[in-house]
């Protein structure tokens, strides 16, 4: 109850941001440059300390095919959330 | 980049238990419903009073949860990828003791298995014993360096191989020295100037020259 007053104190101050397309870009470019350099990393590791071939091509397929899926959605979001900006 | 001379053959590489992982696919499953438990709070929170929505909501909540989930998949890679490089690599001359922990800390130990006095398997409790994992400590001639690789699954199987591999090895010197024209049956790979050696029952070291 406490925690509700407090918002509801803070809304008074009217701070309300505005989400654009803007923000989830950066949000999304972020995200793609964090995920580039882990992706980096981790697959230095796997090249230069793993030692089973096989276990190798698998993770690799899994790994690929899972990002692909949950940055599909990213976009997709992205673009559907954008275009419903501009029809409104 | 594993530091194997190039005549070294890799017998077994051997991961830790999936047991080890258990913990954090735990803490994975929980970090998947934070959202869910995030929604529940909008519900007490009045999030509309800070954030005005400008389009559609449903694709603006499907963006922040599908970029949490995109930050989980990284971690659960990461826990993955520790697990991977976590390794007992076994090869026919040496053991090396691999702990990555992190992608910038690691440790790589090894050992000659001709250097190996006692092989010990620890299984302490029920589950350890139910699911066939536990420490193998290995007790090193001369440094008095004992080697300790704890969760490794089916370690009986590891003693048992390792203790193979010695008895070939011994059993191998022996026949060499008690019937020297076995060695090419024994070791191929003798080169001829060691089965000369043999042949003309040198003392093991000495330079024979055939010319002569």
């Amino acid at each position: 109850m406490s925690i509700q007053m407090t918002f509801a104190s803070l809304s008074n101050l009217s701070l309300k941001i505005p989400l654009t397309t803007n923000i989830l870009l950066g949000i999304f470019f972020f995200l793609l440059i964090v995920f580039v350099i882990h992706m980096v990393v981790m697959r230095y590791h796997w090249n230069a300390y793993g030692n089973d071939r096989l276990r190798k091509l698998r993770m690799n397929i899994y790994y690929f095919i899972g990002s692909a899926i949950l940055f599909i959605t990213l976009t997709a979001c992205l673009v559907v959330y954008s275009t419903s900006i501009a029809t409104l | 980049m594993i530091e194997i001379d190039e005549n070294e053959q890799v017998v077994k590489v051997v991961w830790r238990h999936w047991f080890v992982l258990l913990g954090n696919i735990f803490v994975l499953f929980f970090a998947v419903f934070i959202p869910v438990v995030f929604l529940v709070i909008l519900n007490l929170v009045p999030i509309s009073n800070f954030v005005s929505l400008l389009g559609n909501a449903n694709a603006a909540g499907g963006f922040f949860i599908t970029a949490w989930f995109i930050i989980v998949w990284m971690i659960g890679w990461n826990i993955w990828t520790n697990y991977f490089l976590n390794v007992l690599l076994i090869t026919d001359i040496r053991i090396f003791d691999i702990t990555q922990d992190g992608y910038f800390k690691r440790k790589s130990a090894s050992f000659r298995i001709d250097h190996i006095q006692n092989v010990t398997v620890d299984q302490i409790g029920i589950i350890q014993t139910l699911l066939d994992f536990g420490s193998v400590r290995f007790e090193t001639a001369g440094e008095n360096i004992n080697f300790v690789a704890s969760y490794i699954a089916r370690p009986y199987e590891i003693k048992k191989l390792i203790d193979e591999m010695q008895d070939g090895k011994l059993d191998r010197t022996r026949e060499v020295h008690l019937h020297p024209d076995t060695i090419e049956r024994i070791s191929p790979l003798v080169t001829p100037a060691e089965k000369t050696r043999v042949d003309d029952d040198a003392p093991y070291g000495t330079f024979v020259d055939k010319g002569l």
